[in-house]
């Protein structure tokens, strides 16, 4: 199946262009697509899948559906 | 001690210059900067004066730590009673200006009355004086700071001045030093301009004193390595404050078209990403980054508009590199007037640079003018011949110019947004807390950032506290409340060193005592820097009182309390203000109607105030 991702800031480094589509297996979650990337995991990071954040924990038990949209960006604090 | 122990005080309208002791007794219960200044504001001045009126005192103040060697210490802060408001003001800035008054022999620059012909304050040590201004006014800002250099023949001058938008009374002024750093909301820059001083010039040359420097080299070479490798400050210098645009556009928290909506499409033309690329004709928006005085961070940009952009096609005097796109200058410039031409909006905060104005405030109440304009309310005719449509670059540009001059529409937009709005019937289009415009973030989606905003004594601002963590892990407004108030009395503290909020990326409550025990002496606890904050927020509150605010205005407009976001991780919600606000009441020792209650006042020796 096939899931849009879009990245930001410092994690745009892992998308080159900032944003592309994937082949994904059909039992893949949101860590397949964080380790198809090649995010480290020590990289500070916010996942939206949707319109839904996923917490960091459920990173490997949120299953990937055909068309979803992932965010991938820091989760920076400042302005 | 880094004190110098003295206040410079100039009465602009007797034009008299008086050194006198600082307040020690002061300085210890307020520790300096934002905190000191407002001590010195609520003793000072009637708080029901007008902002505008010769009544109002005008502060500079810089903080124990201003001008040292930790890192981030050129911040001071301006205090005075806004005009954009009527609560106090307090307004804090970067680039070298702080240190160098620091520099200079003074810790707090007191201004009161006002000048019957424009002058500006010439300060060279002991050597101050007023000088006639009639040459600077009228002028922008960057043309005052050139020329006074070039006439007193010291490219080494610090300069802090207005431009026109100071000089009219544009509600959103701000104060500008070093070209292209400003205290820059709540109006500051109007309330110089009441006084008719157009500009502060300062050259330093007594430094700053130093008790024990081997105690303070190791301190200093502590704090600069701790900031150093956290990950916060990198992803500051590498990216800049405008990698939050991405995040908050993916998070739904982005406010656009005038925070009607929480997400724009034309992001990837304004980020980082963007402001990197090189385009086809060779040209790149980004030249480098830029750091204030003595900052190991240098979040701060600096960019190029390309000469072929409409908006400086024919006008070289914008060919140079300038300060460049941070979050709130994209966020204002863009998403929320839904404009994504990244030449016309750094074109813009050129503008606002030049003429001295806030860019979120005028942002945002271009956002509501536009908002108004669709509906038909304000029509073509009023608006110089400019359709104030969304996504309109064009509109933007021109805007911006006629605001800073005080020309046509610009006029009207120099109000602010609830004065604007209000005039037009429609109040509740003002995305503003107690009439300052919000800032780059939609509090539907992060619950935390709108109880900062209702509470705020400055009006609506997301810099006064940081409840980021909390709003990013949960959309409710529960728990939201104590985050606010802590992190609003931490920030209170930080504010009044010296040093900049940035550096929290890195640095807490400990970090900050070491150096300010250094500066200060040793009964500088974390305790006592945290009950100081908690001082400061409380005397600020009481100045707000004093002047005729109330809980009434610790509110937000109803498009944020009744109509849900309609997209992002918050969909569906409303901001939840009735939720956190009695909860943050009782956390602080207020009364329900928000008043401090005797056991506050008493626990943080405010009984005076009662």
């Amino acid at each position: 199946m096939q899931v849009t991702i879009k990245a930001g800031g410092a994690i745009a480094e892992y998308v080159p262009g900032g944003s592309t589509t994937l082949d994904v297996a059909n039992d893949a979650c949101v860590s397949t697509v964080i380790e198809l990337l090649g995010i480290p995991s020590d990289k500070p990071l916010m996942v939206i899948v949707n319109d839904d954040l996923i917490p960091a924990v459920k990173y490997a038990t949120t299953l990937l559906a055909q068309d979803d949209r992932l965010s991938l960006v820091q989760p920076i604090q400042a302005g | 001690m880094t004190w110098h122990q003295k206040v410079l005080r100039v009465d602009l309208t007797a034009a008299t210059i008086k050194t006198e002791p600082l307040n020690m007794e002061w300085a210890d219960q307020y520790l300096g900067s934002r905190g000191l200044g407002s001590k010195y504001l609520i003793e000072g001045m009637d708080p029901t004066a007008d902002a505008m009126s010769p009544e109002n005192m005008l502060i500079f103040a810089t903080g124990p730590l201003t001008g040292t060697a930790c890192s981030t210490s050129g911040r001071y802060s301006v205090v005075t009673k806004g005009p954009l408001t009527n609560a106090i003001a307090c307004s804090n800035s970067g680039g070298k200006f702080g240190a160098e008054l620091k520099f200079a022999g003074y810790d707090l620059l007191i201004l009161q009355g006002k000048s019957p012909t424009p002058v500006y304050l010439m300060i060279q040590d002991d050597k101050v004086e007023l000088l006639p201004a009639e040459q600077y006014w009228g002028t922008t800002v960057w043309h005052t700071e050139e020329t006074i250099k070039e006439q007193h023949s010291d490219p080494q001058i610090k300069v802090a001045s207005i431009g026109v938008a100071g000089e009219q009374g544009v509600r959103y002024a701000c104060i500008v030093n070093d070209l292209h750093r400003a205290a820059g909301r709540s109006g500051v820059g109007s309330v110089m301009g009441s006084k008719n001083l157009k500009a502060i010039a300062v050259r330093g040359t007594v430094g700053v004193p130093v008790a024990d420097i081997a105690a303070t080299r190791a301190v200093v070479k502590h704090t600069h390595k701790l900031l150093e490798d956290s990950e916060g400050r990198k992803q500051l210098t590498e990216y800049g404050t405008n990698a939050m645009i991405d995040t908050m556009n993916a998070f739904g928290g982005l406010p656009t078209n005038n925070f009607q909506a929480v997400s724009f499409d034309g992001t990837d033309k304004i980020n980082p990403a963007a402001m990197a690329a090189i385009e086809a004709d060779g040209h790149q928006n980004l030249i480098n980054n830029k750091a204030c005085f003595a900052c190991t961070i240098g979040c701060g940009r600096i960019a190029h508009i390309n000469k072929n952009h409409f908006s400086v096609k024919d006008r070289p005097r914008y060919h140079h590199a300038s300060g460049g796109l941070e979050y709130e200058t994209a966020f204002a410039f863009g998403p929320v007037l839904g404009i994504d031409d990244i030449d016309a909006l750094t074109f813009a905060g050129y503008l606002m640079n030049e003429h001295g104005m806030d860019p979120i405030s005028f942002g945002v109440t271009l956002a509501a003018a536009m908002e108004l304009y669709e509906l038909g309310i304000i029509k073509l005719e009023e608006t110089d011949g400019i359709p104030l449509t969304f996504g309109n670059a064009e509109a933007l540009t021109v805007m911006a110019e006629k605001t800073g001059k005080h020309e046509g529409f610009g006029q009207i937009l120099g109000l602010g947004s609830k004065r604007m709005c209000d005039k037009y019937g429609r109040p509740e289009l003002a995305m503003a807390v107690k009439g300052q415009e919000f800032a780059g973030y939609d509090s539907r989606a992060l619950q935390g950032m709108g109880l900062g905003y209702a509470t705020s004594n400055r009006g609506a601002c997301h810099l006064k506290h940081d409840v980021f963590e909390e709003d990013m892990s949960d959309q409710s407004g529960k728990g939201k409340a104590e985050p606010c108030k802590t992190s609003q009395d931490t920030i209170a503290m930080i504010d009044s060193t010296g040093l900049c909020i940035f550096t929290a990326a890195a640095w807490g409550v400990p970090e900050f005592q070491q150096m300010v025990a250094d500066a200060c002496g040793d009964h500088w606890t974390e305790e006592k820097l945290i009950e100081t904050g908690e001082r400061i927020w409380n005397i600020e509150r009481i100045f707000n009182l004093r002047a005729g605010l109330s809980a009434a205005d610790d509110t937000l407009p109803p498009r944020l309390l009744e109509t849900p976001a309609p997209s992002g991780v918050a969909k569906g919600r409303v901001a939840e203000l009735d939720v956190m606000l009695p909860e943050y009441y009782s956390l602080r020792g207020w009364t329900p109607a928000g008043i401090p209650n005797a056991q506050t006042l008493a626990r943080l020796a405010l009984t005076e105030y009662a």
